[in-house]
């Protein structure tokens, strides 16, 4: 693979919950540190963000790993406009590798700009 | 205490009339006790507010404060801070964390005049600090949420922060600082964040300083 590609995982919710959380987050950052963007449905919990930044910072490498890009986006869509008509929140996280990406949320459009 | 604390010959007894006497203190105390710390993203102005804090309240400095980024690397902490602000009362123990981030990159500390080995220290230490502060929020009471105001506030890192400490039901604070820089935007962050309390205050010049006790003092009575 060209090194100016860059390689988007997408996570659905059913892998993610049968996962444990350390699991999940060496699956995530195993697969940034190898350069890739990794999208979960179903965003992670602040307490699960938080425990992601802790593991990030202990692979922390001088040279190979300097961290991540993180973005959770969460919005809540009604379908119908009828007494049973529900509300679903739909989340999901963004994690870059912090260098190749940048993430960045502007009137709740999530852009990607991937460097070349 | 001392005195309790005479009436028992050995050792075991005495140690048992110290705890006692300290249980004694804390209930004939009105103040109450308070793990209060300053979190947030690196090199928004945590340091310079612990230290206005800690001068106004203790005469003491907490941190050393620098422009390179990741100066407090350690958690610092000041004890016994007697805060006192419209008839509340607290005995403080003011706990600057380490400036939260998801990256560390030793190049970027080469910027400011360091050299590889002392920018690789430095980032070394910072990773170390970032973990120490994230464990560390289990044991705080309050928080000074800490952004800059001249800064866009959508940061993941203060989102993070305020979603952790909402789900630990931990009452905080959100610190609009450096208003005295022309581009700051405390409004920004009022915006932003409508359902919190926010604190426009300059930790520099101390501007809003006044308005940010009495909000401690609101939330802790």
């Amino acid at each position: 693979m060209s090194s100016s590609v860059v390689r988007v995982d997408f996570i659905p919710e059913v892998t993610v919950e049968k996962l444990s959380l350390p699991n999940r987050l060496d699956l995530i950052l195993d697969s940034v540190a190898n350069n890739k963007v990794v999208v979960i449905e179903k965003a992670l919990e602040p307490q699960e963000e938080l425990a992601l930044i802790q593991k990030t910072m202990e692979r922390v490498d001088a040279d190979k790993f300097t961290g991540i890009k993180l973005f959770s986006l969460k919005s809540k869509v009604n379908n119908g406009k009828s007494f049973f008509s529900k509300t679903k929140e739909l989340t999901f996280s963004v994690i870059a590798p912090s260098d190749a990406v940048q993430v960045t949320d502007i009137n709740g459009i999530l852009s990607l700009s991937i460097a070349q | 205490m001392v005195l309790f604390e005479a009436l028992f010959k050995n050792s075991a007894h005495q140690n048992m009339a110290s705890s006692i006497g300290n249980v004694f203190s804390r209930l004939l105390s009105k103040k109450k006790q308070a793990n209060m710390c300053l979190i947030g993203e690196v090199n928004t102005g945590k340091s310079t507010l612990a230290n206005r804090i800690g001068m106004d309240f203790a005469g003491k400095p907490v941190s050393r404060v620098s422009e390179i980024p990741h100066e407090t690397r350690s958690i610092q902490t000041l004890e016994k801070v007697d805060f006192q602000k419209d008839g509340t009362q607290l005995e403080l123990t003011i706990i600057d964390m380490p400036g939260i981030a998801t990256k560390v990159d030793w190049r970027e500390f080469t910027k400011y005049g360091l050299n590889k080995n002392e920018a690789m220290t430095r980032a070394k230490e910072a990773t170390k600090g970032i973990i120490e502060a994230i464990k560390e929020l289990n044991n705080i009471d309050l928080a000074l949420v800490v952004m800059d105001s001249t800064r866009v506030p959508f940061d993941q890192v203060n989102l993070t922060l305020l979603g952790a400490l909402e789900m630990q039901k931990k009452p905080f604070i959100i610190v609009a600082n450096k208003t005295d820089l022309p581009e700051a935007s405390p409004e920004m962050i009022k915006e932003t964040f409508p359902q919190h309390i926010v604190v426009p205050i300059s930790a520099l010049t101390g501007e809003g300083i006044e308005d940010l006790y009495e909000a401690i003092a609101k939330i802790a009575s």
